[in-house]
């Protein structure tokens, strides 16, 4: 507020930016944009922290109509959305070659849509495995070894379990359907989904979450999370957003997703790259891509690792020695080697209900993997065809 | 000019004005059957008004056209320009024709390991040789850019204009239609005064209502013909009639009005309040209900999203579910609560007020609270109503498995949470039964069922029919517990209308449309029951009184 009124005697020119971030991550965010604003002549940025759950209606809300934020930090999985409705910038026009290589190729990749740049990554987050060194001494590096040591540490009647994951959602299913081979669109943009893969995949996750399984029943986010926490489970399928959740003596490790034994491919969870995107309606746009530059430099991705051990998109961090003595960072950095960009298509949006389902009736309630597939091929059919009348 | 309201006031007493007013039918004809004296200034207005009317709407027409015109030979001689220009970079730009801005030369691609830095463009001025790299050129640079993606691109400028890029050979054309000066907005303002000042005028002139509305009806059209943003203005324009109607109904209002002012004025806040909160955003809904929503672009598509609603078979299930659900729960909250209510009045209960105070709690804890607890219970491992079932010796249901269990658990916590509501309004209704009622009853040797079938039920209907008729309109959308408990599980199944409405929206695509149209057909789905409930309930009321 008297930051507000500050700003508003002082004339000065500002750049507001709009992020969910809680925690040790806001506290990190605050502290770069201070070092910003310490800077002799430079535009006031200003931050706003908005519910994770509010933020992308907000954006698609007021942006349009000329409001909101210059920049905002998001997922790069709604920048189709976005782009195709001229509610984000495209920057290349503002970046270079020496920018973009700051970057870990993938991330910068996953912020290309239709040829042109969207945003700055600041981090990745996928998913890896989550294990308790008190329970299992080696992550397993297989899926066959995933099942055996879980079979071994299952114990149904008294309600243990060798693995927990929230497994009825396509989000963490993604995993094993890309280690099995299958996909969810091509890459050229055409549904694929009901595939042998696919189907061997859906097979797979119901051997591990149906009757003899090593999952629990009816997952929920905040049921796996307490069942690793309790040592009620001994490996957890989790990302970088888990390590805060973590009850304090609970020693556990962070290993890169198992090999899947049928094909010889590792299980390739989706990767969400969280940016800094421009507004299409910033007031400055040289000053806000300033500001993301700053937000995104070298140092800046220091800061952020060290106080919120945020799994960064700069390159120049992973030589770093201090990032390298941590583990669950190096594991994370391992894993996003084998993780797949989430499509940030419009499309993609329609999918997930459907699949959700389609996952959930063949693992929770042993349904015909090809039925399932099948069915929801045709709902997401739909859908698109509704969409693109 | 206020001859014609007081007159009337003289001639018939405020109370017979008040009831001609609700019979609505009846004091249309007698307007028309009141021959007022026509009054010629009145007359004059409305032809005027015509007349102005027309003009408007002719300029309106001829300054869009014009318009159009001067766009597209702005772009013909800009596509002319950036194709001829090629040869030895001598810039032939008509120095006329200021909305050509520059070429856009497709320079080398940059070799790059990023397709984006690939594509760049560096932009060519026309009168200067500098190479684009300000945020001016900016947007230059990505219009340009779409256009080579695309085949054309176009984009709107903060200051009204339009900038069109179509590429071709070797550079971009580019052309910048100027906006529609601000003054050209000016007739439509004054549309809408003359619209306004007519309607008023003819108020007082008392010409005969429904050639007044035709004429406003047929002028209005022509405007919303004419306007350049015809597809946005046409519905306002559209509504100025009704706007009319309401005016004219309300003269008698009027009249009130000046003998209630401190009455109104205490009603404004919660007027506008209600108009801005609730009136709004409801005929809002109600129109876009027409229109189809892709990728922040509105376009009307008439009845179709109601077609399409009406023609799936899905649409019916889960109006059925919904329909179920409905009776169901209002069923189950009026018995329990009426059978609690009963008990609760017993005088040989103890530690009534305790009871009462734990049996409101469930309606005072917020109702998502309830439904996320719920939920928690109804897990197949970790539940408590499983483990209860396995120490009964029964199994373990796996609840959100089919329909039926997970529909059940739907009820369930929604019963939970409805019956307090019920209880409450019972147990007021039934300290107004006088007791000595059930003692003439009990003198006469009647039975405490008779007693309950003839003496309390009847006494209890003109209270419960209206709680009734709130709680079916809670249930038919009650959101929070189809979202959070059984999530439409098994593969939508449960879901009831208001859920689906919000999937369409938030789900499968963004097609608010289809959303707003869902709505629309709760609304009327609802305003239907809510029609024949209360006209039983009069008919009932009217055999008790």
């Amino acid at each position: 507020m008297l930051a507000a009124v500050l700003t508003l005697l002082t004339a000065q020119p500002t750049v507001v930016l709009w992020h969910s971030y809680r925690a040790k991550e806001k506290e990190a965010i605050e502290l770069v944009a201070a070092r910003w604003n310490a800077q002799p002549e430079v535009p006031h940025l200003e931050l706003l922290a908005v519910p994770f759950d509010a933020l992308a209606d907000k954006i698609s809300a007021a942006v349009p109509r000329g409001h909101g934020p210059d920049l905002f930090v998001f997922a790069h999985d709604r920048i189709g959305d976005w782009a195709e409705s001229h509610v984000i910038e495209p920057v290349e026009f503002f970046a270079d070659e020496a920018v973009c290589d700051r970057f870990l190729r993938k991330t910068i990749d996953a912020l290309t849509y239709a040829d042109s740049l969207w945003g700055l990554p600041l981090a990745y987050k996928s998913t890896a495995l989550f294990y308790n060194k008190a329970l299992l001494p080696r992550p397993p590096a297989t899926t066959d070894e995933l099942l055996e040591v879980g079979r071994e540490l299952t114990d149904r009647k008294s309600g243990r379990y060798g693995l927990v994951y929230e497994n009825t959602r396509l989000y963490f299913h993604a995993a094993w359907l890309h280690g099995f081979g299958g996909q969810v669109y091509a890459p050229n943009g055409r549904l694929d989904m009901v595939s042998q893969p696919a189907i061997d995949a859906l097979a797979f996750a119901q051997k591990l979450g149906g009757p003899g399984g090593i999952v629990p029943p009816e997952t929920s986010g905040v049921l796996v999370t307490s069942l690793f926490n309790e040592g009620k489970a001994a490996m957890f399928v989790a990302g970088p957003w888990s390590v805060s959740d973590m009850r304090p003596g609970v020693a556990f490790g962070v290993a890169p997703l198992p090999i899947v034994s049928a094909t010889g491919r590792r299980a390739q969870p989706y990767l969400g790259v969280e940016a800094v995107l421009m507004s299409a309606w910033a007031h400055d746009k040289a000053a806000a891509w300033r500001v993301m530059e700053f937000l995104t430099s070298d140092e800046s991705a220091l800061l952020r690792v060290a106080v919120a051990r945020q799994t960064v998109a700069n390159q120049a961090v992973y030589a770093d020695a201090r990032v390298t003595r941590d583990p669950i960072i190096m594991a994370f950095r391992k894993q996003l080697d084998d993780a797949r960009p989430m499509p940030g298509t419009p499309e993609m949006r329609m999918t997930w209900g459907p699949y959700d389902s389609a996952v959930s009736k063949v693992v929770a309630y042993g349904g015909e993997p090809l039925a399932a597939l099948r069915e929801a091929e045709q709902k997401i059919r739909a859908y698109l065809a509704g969409a693109h009348r | 000019m206020s001859a014609a309201p007081s007159a009337a006031r003289r001639a018939s007493p405020p109370d017979t004005r008040m009831l001609s007013h609700h019979s609505t039918l009846a004091y249309g004809s007698d307007t028309t059957s009141r021959t007022a004296p026509v009054h010629p200034a009145g007359l004059l207005a409305l032809y005027a008004t015509g007349a102005a009317l027309v003009l408007a709407a002719a300029w309106l027409g001829a300054l869009r056209v014009a318009h159009q015109q001067a766009g597209a030979r702005q772009l013909a001689a800009a596509r002319a320009a950036a194709t001829s220009s090629d040869a030895a970079k001598t810039r032939t730009l008509d120095p006329g024709a200021p909305s050509l801005l520059f070429r856009a030369v497709v320079s080398e691609p940059a070799p790059s390991k990023y397709v984006f830095l690939r594509k760049r463009l560096w932009l060519e001025h026309p009168d200067a040789t500098r190479v684009g790299r300000t945020v001016d050129d900016k947007s230059l640079h990505d219009l340009v850019g779409d256009a080579r993606r695309t085949g054309e691109s176009v984009r709107h400028e903060p200051d009204g204009s339009l900038l069109i890029a179509r590429p071709t050979d070797r550079a971009t054309a580019l052309a910048r239609i100027a906006a529609v000066p601000a003054a050209a907005h000016l007739p439509l303002g004054l549309v809408s005064a003359a619209l306004a000042a007519g309607a008023a005028l003819t108020l007082l002139g008392r010409r005969r209502t429904a050639l007044q509305l035709t004429g406003l009806g047929a002028c209005a059209g022509l405007v919303a013909l004419a306007a350049p943003a015809g597809a946005r203005v046409a519905p306002l324009v559209g509504a100025l009639p009704g706007l009319a109607l309401v005016l004219l109904r309300a003269r008698g209002a009027l009249a009130r009005l000046r003998g209630h002012g401190f009455a109104y004025a205490y009603v404004l806040p919660a007027a506008v309040g209600m108009t801005l909160l609730v009136l709004i955003p409801f005929a809002l809904g109600c129109v876009l209900g027409f229109f189809d929503h892709a990728r922040g672009v509105y376009t009307f598509v008439g009845v179709a999203n109601f077609r399409e609603i009406l023609r799936s078979p899905e649409f019916y299930a889960t109006l059925g579910v919904t329909a179920l659900w409905t009776v169901l729960n209002v069923l189950l909250h009026v018995s329990l609560g009426l059978a609690l209510a009963l008990l609760l009045k017993e005088p040989w209960i103890r530690l009534r007020g305790l009871f009462r105070v734990l049996l409101i709690v469930p309606w005072a804890v917020p109702n998502y609270i309830t439904a996320l607890m719920w939920k928690g219970m109804f897990h197949q491992q970790y539940g408590a109503i499983n483990t209860l079932l396995a120490a009964c010796g029964l199994g373990r249901v796996s609840w959100f498995s089919s329909f039926l269990p997970a529909f059940t658990a739907n009820v369930v916590t929604n019963t939970w949470l409805g019956f307090p509501f019920m209880m409450v309004v019972c147990l007021g209704a039934l300290q107004s039964i006088p007791r000595d009622v059930y003692e003439a009853a009990a003198v006469d040797g009647a039975s405490p069922s008779a007693q309950f079938f003839r003496i309390t039920l009847p006494l209890l209907r003109p209270a419960l029919f209206p709680a009734v008729i709130i709680g079916s309109i809670w249930t038919f959308n009650q959101f929070n517990i189809i979202y959070l408990v059984s999530e439409g599980r098994p593969g939508g199944k449960t879901d009831i209308l208001i859920t689906e409405a919000y999937r369409w929206a938030f789900e499968r695509g963004e097609r608010y449309g289809l959303a707003a149209a869902y709505g629309t057909l709760i609304f009327l789905i609802l305003l239907g029951f809510c029609l024949f409930a209360s006209r039983r309930s009069r008919a009932t009321q009217g055999a008790y009184e």
